[in-house]
């Protein structure tokens, strides 16, 4: 299981590289937190690694879907 | 760019380390409060909801630590890190740290301190301007410096090739400056002398070549800044005072730039003069000039110089037959005295540097193994960081920082001592009759390249463990508590452990043949006895005496001399014999049938002495035939000579039937040998027999002084004595006063040099091979204890034992001593030229190189061959 704090160390090392930028803000509840939001080089990053996912989807889906006697 | 934004987030993120600390607190905090909210929300108390909050969180400081990564930029964080965790393990076994540490202070240490010399002696070039296009003229086959004052000026007023040529001489002079006359060691310099070196005066003026206006011109002197510093206390109303310069009186005309002490860097006067003031300077033939020097010309090649000067050399060899041979020239640098010192000097040096690099190698590969075995015994500790998760090259980085931190705590220890030995040194003055002077404190340089071998050694011997680390697997030695890889027959370790020894025994051979040549060139006969023996030096021109007044004081100080209780005889000398380095007055020597006085029809060139009637009983000179002088050998007497047994057998064949005979000096002057003498040392400890003479001071007067005085009194009393008497006589004559053995210690300089260097480097190469061998064999019976303690369970005897525990130690030594053996003597035929008598075939030198090994190895392996013996395999069994 992952925990919850895993989740720090990969926003760090996005923001870090650009991707995010985060700000503090109030939150529904009124506590103080911080806000995320993804930056353009984030949101030029995301289209790429989705598409990318996308690709990969939809080669596992065909080939699962494949049947014997197309192999 | 990149690098310059992130060193100002590195910058930034360091000073504000704490507030983007807190930030990261806060925003966890947050997220642990917010999800509280939720749980609170559907129903769970508070305290519960945070506690769960929290758990599901997971680890609050690991993902701090790992978020802190992320950020980048920690460098500085985890080098900090890493030397607050090195410190720690190294305080842990302090045993480990200070041997450590000891072992690459001392090799470093003299490193530093050798590099130093060589780079003061060597490296650096004279403090004046443009030094690489300094040149001193040598000449002839021996590569002589001296000229004499004619010769200079038609070599400066002929050659196209220099911009200026300038010469001097040394000597010493007595300096009455108002109260007690001084000896002052003084260079007599031509006027353009300060304008070649092109130095500006750091008070008052220099005098120039326009001030060289004959004989009694120029009553000027120029100190140096040291005698500034030390006599005159920094008086800048010094200069424009008069001050009486053997009883004549001379104005002190300026103070030369600090740092500036002539074109010979081991050399420290007192002051300069215009040698134009000298009375005998147009003798051709007399070599009144110690050396001559000038720049270059722009563009002219040190060969179009020596083409040029050889041209004038034949002319002169033409014009002067007589008086001017060999006037083939060379170019050298000045600052070791050009040839005569420079080559021997720089070869030593060269080889001592080479030697304890070697020494510095040997401290890195001990070291090496020291951290190749702590490794390995930490192998388990290293595991279970893998096995947590720790990456090898965050282990590694470890490791280095712990190498790294012992070899700058070593190399700051080692260059802490050798700048206090290196200030030691320059203050110390081996031959104070001379103004020798070492000026080798340490520089910018030298701190350079302690730091750099300092952090070189420390990569060096930190990266021994690196492979073994690389290797480890963590499963297996977590698993079995000890590493299962098989043994190598030859290891890495083993290796480096045979090196390191034969590193060793060629510095104790080359120790060993130094010290040897030393003892036994101290026991050789010089063809004279300095024990009992106390010196007088003196010049009478210092207190004014010159003509016949010369020779009347003379025997007045010897009579004066003889009345002292305890003296047995006291005898006369110009210059003592082995006085200093190559020093002998030599004079060209006919046979009595010779008509034409050419040099090239000379039949010797022998070493000349002007001497008292007792001197040859004085000196302990054995007297072979023939009588010594008496005073009535005077000027209105023949010419009468005593001369050794190598000039009888060189001019006339044999010692029998020699006295009685003549020959002739240059100047034609028929001599006939009245006694002979055994043969000694005139020049220098390693010269083959040569020719001497000795001429009555009547005869051949000298105002060159010095007295031996044989007497079995207690050195110091008697020479305040000695020098009571001389003050009764005159006491503006200043006196050096010293023991005759104390005399030749100029002469020994250099092989005496060579032995305590070598010595040293020789015992710190033995204390490494000691270290070196104990830590082996130490790890590798610690190694083996289960082992050794079986086989005596099993019954194995008690050299069994150690022969499994020891042997393999012992047959590394023996490798690498009788490497090292081999290396040392052929290194040692390099020594032979520097250690008269040392010669690497002597059987006293091999016994002592293979005792001194085996006593190594002794010490080396008693401690772990004790804790092999007194093993109980019983609680060993049990234990393990």
């Amino acid at each position: 299981m992952i925990e919850q704090g895993a989740l720090y160390p990969a926003l760090f090392r996005l923001v870090k590289q650009g991707l995010l930028k985060a700000s503090w803000g109030t939150s529904d509840n009124n506590r103080r937190a911080k806000f995320y939001e993804l930056t353009a080089l984030g949101r030029k990053r995301l289209r790429e690694e989705a598409q990318g996912w996308n690709r990969l989807a939809a080669a596992m889906g065909a080939a699962l879907a494949a049947q014997p006697e197309e192999v | 760019m990149k690098l310059r934004a992130y060193l100002r987030s590195l910058a930034a993120r360091f000073l504000r380390r704490s507030q983007v600390e807190e930030e990261m607190d806060e925003e966890l905090q947050a997220h642990i409060q917010h999800r509280a909210d939720d749980l609170q929300r559907s129903g769970v108390d508070r305290t519960e909801a945070e506690r769960r909050a929290r758990i599901e969180f997971g680890g609050h400081e690991r993902f701090k630590e790992e978020s802190r990564e992320a950020l980048g930029g920690n460098f500085l964080e985890t080098l900090i890190k890493d030397v607050h965790f090195s410190l720690r393990v190294l305080r842990k076994s302090p045993g480990f740290t200070i041997v450590a540490v000891l072992t690459l202070a001392l090799a470093i240490g003299a490193n530093a301190m050798v590099f130093s010399i060589l780079n003061a002696l060597i490296l650096r070039p004279l403090n004046v301007p443009e030094p690489e296009s300094l040149y001193a003229i040598e000449h002839g086959s021996d590569k002589s410096l001296v000229l004499s004052y004619p010769d200079y000026l038609d070599l400066r007023d002929r050659n196209r090739s220099f911009e200026d040529l300038a010469a001097y001489n040394n000597g010493q002079a007595g300096l009455d400056t108002g109260d007690n006359p001084s000896r002052a060691f003084v260079d007599e310099v031509t006027g353009n002398y300060f304008d070649v070196f092109g130095i500006q005066p750091y008070l008052g003026r220099f005098f120039h070549a326009s001030d060289e206006q004959g004989p009694n011109s120029a009553p000027y002197i120029v100190l140096t800044y040291a005698y500034w510093h030390t006599h005159f206390h920094d008086d800048r109303g010094v200069v424009g005072r008069t001050v009486r310069l053997n009883k004549q009186p001379f104005t002190v005309l300026g103070v030369a730039p600090p740092g500036f002490h002539g074109p010979v860097v081991f050399f420290g006067q007192d002051l300069f003069v215009p040698i134009v003031r000298q009375n005998n300077l147009n003798a051709r033939g007399t070599p009144s000039l110690l050396m001559a020097i000038g720049h270059l010309k722009p563009g002219v090649t040190p060969a179009q110089a020596i083409g040029d000067l050889n041209s004038i050399g034949s002319w002169l060899e033409k014009a002067y037959p007589k008086s001017d041979r060999e006037m083939r020239f060379q170019l050298a640098h000045p600052s070791l005295f050009g040839d005569a010192a420079g080559p021997g000097t720089r070869a030593f040096l060269s080889g001592v540097m080479l030697l304890a690099g070697l020494i510095l190698l040997a401290a890195c590969a001990n070291l090496g193994t020291l951290f190749a075995a702590r490794a390995a015994d930490r192998s388990r500790e290293i595991a279970l960081r893998l096995a947590l998760g720790a990456s090898r090259s965050r282990i590694l980085r470890g490791l280095f920082t712990e190498a790294l931190l012992i070899s700058l705590m070593g190399g700051a220890a080692g260059l802490w001592g050798s700048v206090a030995l290196l200030g030691g040194l320059s203050m110390w003055q081996p031959a104070p009759k001379y103004p020798i002077h070492l000026s080798v404190n340490p520089d910018a340089n030298v701190y350079a390249v302690a730091l750099l071998l300092t952090l070189a050694s420390g990569f060096l011997f930190g990266a021994v463990p690196v492979r073994q680390v690389l290797r480890t697997d963590p499963y297996q030695i977590v698993k079995s508590g000890s590493r299962t890889t098989g043994r190598r027959r030859i290891t890495f370790r083993d290796a480096l452990l045979v090196v390191q020894i034969a590193i060793c025994a060629v510095l104790v051979t080359s120790s060993m043949v130094a010290v040897r040549g030393l003892m036994r060139s101290l026991d050789s006969n010089f063809g004279f006895e300095p024990r009992h023996a106390m010196l007088l030096d003196t010049d009478l021109s210092m207190a004014g005496y010159s003509g016949d007044a010369v020779p009347a004081m003379q025997r007045r100080m010897i009579n004066a001399m003889e009345t002292i209780p305890g003296v047995t005889s006291v005898g006369l000398i110009n210059l003592p014999p082995l006085a200093a380095a190559g020093d002998t007055n030599d004079t060209l020597v006919f046979t009595g049938e010779t008509n034409d006085l050419r040099p090239a029809n000379a039949a010797a060139n022998a070493a000349t002495y002007s001497i008292s009637t007792e001197y040859f009983h004085a000196a302990g000179t054995a007297l072979l035939l023939g009588r010594a002088f008496t005073w009535r050998d005077d000027k209105n007497a023949p010419r009468v000579a005593v001369i050794n047994k190598e000039f009888a057998r060189k001019i006339f064949g044999s010692v029998a039937n020699t006295t009685g005979r003549y020959y002739k000096i240059q100047d034609g002057t028929r001599v006939q040998v009245v006694g002979i003498v055994e043969n000694g040392k005139y020049g220098d400890i390693t010269e083959d027999p040569r020719p001497a003479m000795f001429f009555p001071i009547l005869q051949s007067p000298s105002n060159g002084t010095t007295l031996v005085v044989r007497s079995k009194r207690d050195p110091q009393q008697l020479a305040a004595a000695m020098r009571a008497k001389l003050r009764d006589l005159d006491r503006e004559l200043p006196p050096y006063i010293e023991t005759w053995s104390k005399g030749m210690d100029p002469i020994l300089f250099a092989s005496r040099m060579a032995a305590i260097s070598l010595g040293v480097l020789g015992g710190m190469g033995a204390m490494l091979a000691v270290t070196g061998i104990f830590g082996m064999s130490a790890y590798s019976v610690s190694r083996r204890l289960k082992e050794l303690g079986i086989r005596m369970a099993l019954g194995a005897q008690r050299n069994e034992v150690l022969q499994a525990a020891l042997g393999r130690a012992l047959q590394l030594l023996a490798w690498g001593s009788a490497a090292g053996l081999l290396l040392g003597i052929l290194a040692s035929r390099v020594l032979a030229s520097i250690v008269y008598t040392a010669t690497p075939r002597d059987p006293l030198v091999l016994a002592g190189v293979v005792v001194a090994m085996a006593f190594v190895g002794l010490v080396a392996t008693w401690i772990p061959a004790q804790r092999a013996l007194s093993l109980d395999p019983l609680t060993l069994l049990r234990e393990e």
